[in-house]
């Protein structure tokens, strides 16, 4: 004869012991899943290729000049939201996860604009993480100072030999 | 006295046994979870929708980006452009998070069938309008 007390404490026992167990085979294929997650990174080539939208919009196909008088008579353009200007539009999230900053420098090394665009603090993150493992968060990043070498028409008219420095972050898409 | 004991012990062994048998069912299924996160299929689709993605990136107005259905990466099931990503559906895998474009141009996929019966001739387009 059974004791009917004794089967259920031990059928209470063994739903606590499968409860424990899931809980710790979950644990274990979290981890896995952090830890063993193969991650393809391809920032560094959108920063690339947007450097060279940004710079052929702002120079068309590198043979045009920098007319820096008609941009900043032109009603669109904002020298903080240089990406909106370029038509990247941020409607559609596009352009959230993008910083560019471009420097326009003079033939002497002097800087006559920076225009830029998007969140500058993933600059800072890029710098945070730049020596860490965990690779998977840092910005992907495109910089080049001296990039360009343009013709510049500033803001007086004068053409000047001047140079593109850019700088582009890709944010991770997470 | 003596068959008291012998039933005792051969509950505990069932007991045992069962109890056995479940963690092995538990981790089991834990186990092919896991496999199923970390195999190739997550890897292949990854590797397509970042692909489309940077081709889109730097396309110019006009240009169509082919992709057959029969692709080295899988059997692509279908390709989705929504909300600036690209959601690309291999082997029966399809995506959720999608991975985002920054194209300033219109872009839209269609899907076309080949001339043959077989389909490997069938194919994504997608196409970028200025």
């Amino acid at each position: 004869m059974r004791n009917k007390r004794a089967a259920a404490g031990e059928t209470i026992l063994t739903i606590y012991r499968i409860v424990l167990i899931s809980f710790i085979a979950l644990v274990i294929l979290g981890l896995s899943a952090v830890f063993y997650d193969y991650y393809i990174d391809v920032r560094d080539t959108e920063a690339i290729i947007l450097t060279e939208e940004v710079v052929n919009c702002l120079v068309p196909k590198g043979v045009g000049k920098l007319d820096l008088k008609m941009l900043e008579a032109d009603d669109s353009f904002d020298k903080n939201r240089i990406l909106e200007y370029c038509g990247f539009d941020k409607e559609d999230g596009i352009g959230d996860r993008l910083y560019v900053k471009v420097i326009v420098i003079n033939d002497a090394g002097k800087e006559i604009k920076t225009l830029q665009d998007g969140d500058s603090g993933l600059g800072w993150v890029k710098d945070l993480l730049e020596e860490g493992e965990v690779t998977k968060y840092r910005p992907g990043s495109f910089e080049r100072d001296d990039f360009f070498e343009v013709i510049v028409i500033d803001e007086k008219g004068n053409e000047i030999n001047g140079k593109l420095s850019v700088e582009v972050l890709v944010d991770h898409e997470f | 006295m003596k068959r008291l004991k012998k039933d005792k012990r051969a509950e505990l062994v069932q007991q045992l046994i069962i109890h056995l048998v479940l963690i092995g069912l538990i981790f089991g299924m834990f186990f092919l979870a896991t496999v199923g996160r970390t195999n190739s299929r997550i890897v292949k689709q990854q590797v397509l929708e970042k692909q489309i993605a940077l081709l889109i990136d730097a396309a110019e107005p006009g240009i169509s980006i082919d992709v057959p259905t029969v692709n080295r990466n899988g059997v692509i099931g279908n390709v989705v452009l929504s909300g600036g990503k690209v959601f690309v559906t291999v082997n029966g895998l399809s995506s959720t998070n999608g991975y985002p474009y920054f194209s300033k141009y219109d872009v839209d996929v269609i899907f076309r069938e080949g001339e043959g019966d077989s389909a490997i001739d069938d194919k994504f387009v997608i196409g970028v309008v200025g």
